[in-house]
């Protein structure tokens, strides 16, 4: 399905590290979400597409709320609009919103770094955000779920094990979505250490599983899947969304290919407000194949070319068109993690399930 | 049937040869204003573009990249399924490294 990334506020509450947005002081008004829909025929037409999904993305977006709740019924009546979900850090929660949230069945997905939040995500005031989501827990809780989305950096190397911990036993978060920041800001040594670290990581999954606790560290769902399906279905046309099955709406109202495009003003697709294309800038997402993983020299000749996506589109593009060197290395080490935990439990009916249960949601 | 790795070899060479001409008709696009000139290096872009495509699909095709899977249905599918063809996989790796490990 097409992902519309809607920038509604580029500002942000949190400072993180290895954020890829700019914090610009700009916010969408509701008119310039308007152009959107009365404009989103143009482009179907481009994408060729029927439905369409739409994340509220930012910066932060809960500091946007009032264009939340005056778009939500919109997206609602309009039958192209599939599903909608907001993108948040959560900390902006009150009452209020919550109620709008649980109302209207709005999707969250909920940013959250557990420990790493201490210094991985100042608050803009430069205080620590770790101490605020330890006062919020109670009010967060009630719409988190069970799923939070965690960026795995260098800073995060030595706490692998005991972020884990807290954010399952803490929060009751039993699917931790580890994500590592594939960006080219990991040197030899980081790889090494994250080398000998994951396998600890990997037992507490297997631990988890054993003492019959539903626990799926996001790492090895997110690899075995990714092969399993490229091998069912052959390796991905792309290596993300960005500019061919979706592109973000930024608050000038200019479509670019995704929001980390549009913080930084390049590439731009489609000025909505103006009505004009930049036709090359289309037609190098849609047609090109130099920033696509399916091409490039060095994933061509990789053992796991058939499911791997590559990295961000972005930096592979700022890295003359080459997936990122340690970053490969990194997903290596991933999949022979991933591999060595289903040896380890493919036996056990409760991580098979999961598995399988996942599979056919896809 | 010629050997996999001479194959692999050829497939991967058309298929550099087929980028490094795109990147060329890449330079020409953007630096020939001619207008009707413009059109022929989009179509030949286009052309070529497709030629890499299938390249790529035959290179699956010809190298056994690919795991048959095309009798499983994923709303049926099976716990010892999964199992099975995540082996497989696994299997289809490791004999992939230990050839480059060969063949450095």
């Amino acid at each position: 399905m097409f992902i519309i990334e809607s920038v509604i506020t580029e500002e942000c509450n949190l400072g993180c590290t290895y954020c890829y947005m700019h914090n610009n002081p700009t916010t969408m008004e509701m008119p310039t979400f308007q152009i959107l829909l009365d404009k989103l025929n143009i482009l179907q037409d481009l994408y060729h597409f029927d439905e369409y999904h739409l994340d509220y993305f930012g910066g932060e977006p809960l500091l946007n709320f009032k264009l939340i709740e005056q778009t939500v019924p919109l997206l609602k009546q309009d039958n192209r609009c599939k599903s909608f979900s907001i993108i948040s850090n959560l900390l902006e929660l009150d009452d209020y919103k919550i109620d709008f949230i649980k109302s209207n069945n709005i999707t969250v997905s909920f940013s959250f770094d557990g420990l790493w939040n201490e210094y991985n995500r100042p608050l803009r005031s430069g205080k620590s955000s770790l101490s605020l989501y330890e006062k919020k827990k109670d009010i967060i809780k009630q719409i988190a779920g069970k799923h939070c989305k965690t960026m795995v950096s260098p800073t995060s190397l030595g706490t692998l094990v005991a972020n884990i911990k807290y954010l399952v036993s803490d929060w009751g978060l039993t699917s931790p979505d580890l994500t590592i920041v594939r960006d080219d800001i990991w040197t030899d040594d980081d790889v090494e250490h994250f080398r000998e670290e994951i396998r600890d990581v990997s037992n507490l999954q297997i631990e988890y599983i054993k003492d019959n606790k539903p626990v799926m560290i996001g790492f090895y769902q997110l690899y075995l899947l990714d092969m399993f399906i490229g091998y069912k279905y052959n390796k991905r046309d792309t290596g993300c969304f960005a500019g061919k099955k979706g592109m973000a709406y930024m608050p000038n109202g200019i479509c670019y290919p995704c929001a980390r495009f549009g913080t930084n003003r390049e590439y731009p697709i489609y000025d909505l407000v103006n009505g004009i294309i930049y036709k090359d800038n289309y037609n190098m997402f849609i047609d090109y194949k130099f920033h696509n993983p399916k091409f490039f020299d060095d994933c061509l000749n990789c053992v796991y070319y058939q499911g791997c996506n590559a990295g961000c589109t972005y930096s592979q593009m700022k890295n003359d068109n080459r997936p990122i060197k340690n970053v490969c290395k990194l997903f290596d080490i991933l999949y022979n993690e991933s591999f060595y935990v289903f040896n380890q439990l493919k036996y056990n009916k409760q991580f098979i399930g999961m598995l399988t249960s996942k599979l056919k949601e896809i | 049937m010629l050997d996999k790795q001479i194959i692999t070899f050829n497939l991967f060479n058309a298929v550099e040869h087929i980028v490094e001409s795109m990147k060329f008709l890449d330079f020409l696009l953007a630096n020939d204003n001619d207008e009707s000139r413009q059109e022929v290096y989009k179509d030949v872009m286009y052309n070529i573009r497709i030629s890499g495509e299938r390249l790529c699909d035959l290179g699956d095709f010809l190298v056994g990249n690919k795991i048959d899977l095309s009798n499983i249905d994923i709303g049926k599918l099976q716990d010892q399924q999964v199992i099975d063809y995540i082996d497989k996989i696994q299997e289809r790796i490791k004999v992939k490294k230990e050839q480059q490990t060969e063949d450095k």
